[in-house]
C-alpha cells in the first residue's frame, strides 16, 4: 500500500486545538453547567484521540471529565461476516449513562457505519440526554444519515483509499495521518 | 487491533476436530461475550433472523438451557424440540426428522442423542450447522470448552504444566472425553481417577494417567473435576453399591485436604449430593461449579456466533 498523503503532527495539533475549543463552546451555550459530561472513545482507533481530546478538553472546561471506551462489534451491520477481533478494547464505561451528555469520539469518520453501532452499544447501557459527535477526520462516503457535530480535519479520499491514523499520546510530534492508495 | 484468524468450520462435533488456535479463537469470542452478560439489555443483535432449533433427544436441563439462553441472548429464535415429544417416536428417522427442520428453514440445529456419532452424521446430511450438545459416550465439546474457560479465568489463559485430575465415571463419560482432548491441547497434564472398572488403562492411550489411588490422584492436581456417577448405568456392575463408591471415592472434607491448598473443584452437573461430593464441599469457596455453569453461556454463545457465521458467509457466496 503507497502513502499517497500524509498529514504531519503541526497541522493535527492544531486541529485537535480547534475541535476542542469549538466543544467547549457549545457546552458553555448549551448551559451544560451542572450536568453529567462524559467523553466515549470508540475502540480501537478513537481511543487515542479520545485521550487527546480529553486533556485539551479539560484545561478548556476547568473540570474533571470522566472517560470511557466503546466496543460497537456486536452492533456491526456485517457481525457475521467477521469474527470477534482476538483483540480489543471492551466497553468500559465507568460513569452513569442515563441522562448524561456523552461526546463520543473516534478517528476517521466514513460510512457512518461505526457510529451507529456505537450508539446501539451506548443504548443498550443507558439513555443517555445527548450525544455528540467528534472527529478527528471526515473522509466523507457517508452510506448512513450520520454526521459529526465536530470535525478535525476534512479529507478528500476516494472510496479505494484508505485513512490511517497514527496518534502517540506521549508524544504529539510524532502524529500523522496517512491516506494510502489500495 | 489484531484480527482473530477467520472461522471456518460449520460444525462443532468434537473437540479432537479442533485446532489450537480454533480454541484460542472460541475463548476470545467468550470473552467478548461474557463481558455482556452483566448488562441490563443482555439481548445483542448478532444472530438476529436466525432460526436455532435444540433438537433434544436425551434428558438434559442446563446444557438445554444454556443452548437456549445463549442464542436468545444473541437474538436468534429459538424452537426446542424433545425427543419424546418428536415424531422419533413414531418411528420417524433422524434424517427424515433433520430434512424436515431444514425444509422449514431453520438456520441451526443443536443436537443430544445417545448414540455416539450422531452429530457428525446430521452435519454431513444437511447444510445448517450442527452443534454437538453430548451423544452417547463420545463427546461432549462445548461442556468441554466451558471447563476449561473457567481453568483459563482462574489459572490464567496459558494451562499448560497445569494439573487436571478427573474423578469418576470416566468409563460412560463424554464430558471426560472431551475434557482429555481439550486440556491436552491446552498443554495441561490430565490424571484419570476412580475405580479400575470405570477407569480402565486403556485410557492411557490418550496421553493421560491413569491412577487408582485416590491421594496420590489428588496430590498434584490444581483442578479437581468430579463426575456424576450414573445411578442408572453402573451401580448393578461397575461397583457394588453407592456407598461402596463414595467411602473409596467421594470427594469429603478429609480428602479435600489432600489437594493444593488453592486447587478447585468443578463438576459439569448435575451433582448427586454426598455421593461424589460432600454438599459443604459443593458450596464452598473452592467450587466454581456455578461459574461453569454462568461460562457455559458466554462460551455457548461463542460457538453459535461462529458456526453461524459461516452458515452466512457460505449464503452470501
Amino acid at each position: 500500500m503507497n502513502t499517497q498523503t500524509t498529514i504531519e503532527a503541526g497541522r493535527i495539533t492544531q486541529a485537535l486545538e480547534r475541535l476542542s475549543a469549538d466543544i467547549a463552546e457549545a457546552l458553555a451555550q448549551a448551559d451544560g453547567s451542572g450536568e453529567k459530561l462524559a467523553l466515549i472513545g470508540i475502540a480501537n482507533g478513537g481511543l487515542p484521540f479520545c485521550q487527546k481530546l480529553a486533556t485539551s478538553l479539560r484545561k478548556k472546561l476547568g473540570c474533571e471529565l470522566p472517560v470511557g471506551s466503546v466496543d460497537m462489534t456486536f452492533h456491526r451491520d456485517d457481525v457475521m461476516a467477521n469474527p470477534i477481533p482476538a483483540a480489543k478494547s471492551r466497553t468500559d464505561l465507568p460513569f452513569e449513562i442515563e441522562g448524561a451528555t456523552l461526546i463520543l469520539a473516534d478517528d476517521v469518520i466514513h460510512s457512518g457505519r461505526t457510529v451507529r453501532a456505537a450508539l446501539n452499544e451506548i443504548f443498550d447501557l443507558g439513555r443517555p440526554k445527548r450525544v455528540y459527535l467528534a472527529v478527528l477526520c471526515d473522509r466523507g462516503g457517508r452510506r448512513l444519515p450520520v454526521q459529526p457535530d465536530f470535525v478535525g480535519l476534512v479529507l478528500d479520499t476516494d472510496p479505494s483509499q484508505k485513512v490511517k491514523v497514527n496518534l502517540d499520546t506521549e508524544n504529539p510530534s510524532l502524529d500523522t495521518v496517512e491516506i494510502l492508495q489500495a | 487491533m489484531t484480527p482473530s484468524p477467520a472461522w471456518t468450520r460449520k460444525d462443532l462435533i468434537a473437540i479432537e476436530d479442533l485446532s489450537r488456535e480454533e480454541l484460542d479463537i472460541i475463548f476470545a469470542t467468550a470473552e467478548s461475550f461474557k463481558s455482556t452478560l452483566g448488562r441490563s439489555v443482555k439481548k445483542l443483535p448478532s444472530l438476529r433472523g436466525v432460526t436455532v432449533v435444540n433438537l433434544f433427544m436425551e434428558p438434559s436441563t442446563r446444557t438445554r438451557l444454556a443452548f437456549e439462553i445463549a442464542a436468545t441472548r444473541l437474538s436468534a429464535d429459538v424452537i426446542s424440540v424433545m425427543g419424546d415429544a418428536s415424531s422419533l417416536v413414531k418411528g420417524e428417522t433422524l434424517r427424515d426428522t433433520a430434512l424436515n427442520i431444514q425444509a422449514l428453514s431453520a438456520d441451526m440445529i443443536i443436537m443430544r442423542h445417545s448414540a455416539a456419532g450422531a452429530a457428525k452424521y446430521l452435519s454431513e446430511i444437511t447444510d445448517m450447522p450442527v452443534i454437538n450438545a453430548g451423544d452417547g459416550a463420545h463427546a461432549h465439546p462445548t461442556q468441554a470448552l466451558l471447563d476449561a474457560y473457567t481453568l483459563r479465568e482462574k489459572f490464567g489463559p496459558d494451562l499448560t504444566g497445569k494439573h487436571v485430575t478427573i474423578l469418576g465415571d470416566i468409563l460412560f463419560s463424554r464430558v471426560a472425553r472431551s475434557n482429555i482432548w481439550c486440556l491436552k491441547k491446552l498443554g495441561a497434564h490430565v490424571t484419570l481417577a476412580g475405580p479400575s472398572t470405570l477407569v480402565p488403562r486403556e485410557f492411557e492411550n490418550l496421553g493421560v494417567r491413569v491412577c487408582h489411588d485416590l491421594k496420590q490422584a489428588l496430590a498434584d492436581a490444581d483442578a479437581v473435576m468430579l463426575l456424576r456417577i450414573q445411578h442408572e448405568r453402573q451401580t448393578s456392575t461397575h461397583f457394588p453399591s453407592l456407598g461402596e463408591y463414595t467411602s473409596m471415592f467421594g470427594l469429603n472434607k478429609r480428602r479435600a485436604a489432600w489437594l493444593k491448598p488453592n486447587a478447585i473443584i468443578m463438576h459439569p452437573g448435575p451433582i448427586n449430593r454426598g455421593v461424589e461430593l460432600d454438599s459443604d464441599l459443593a458450596d464452598s469457596s473452592r467450587s466454581v461449579i456455578l461459574d461453569q455453569v454462568t461460562n457455559g453461556i458466554a462460551v455457548r454463545m461463542a460457538v453459535l456466533y461462529l458456526c453461524a457465521s459461516t452458515k452466512s458467509l457460505s449464503t452470501a457466496q
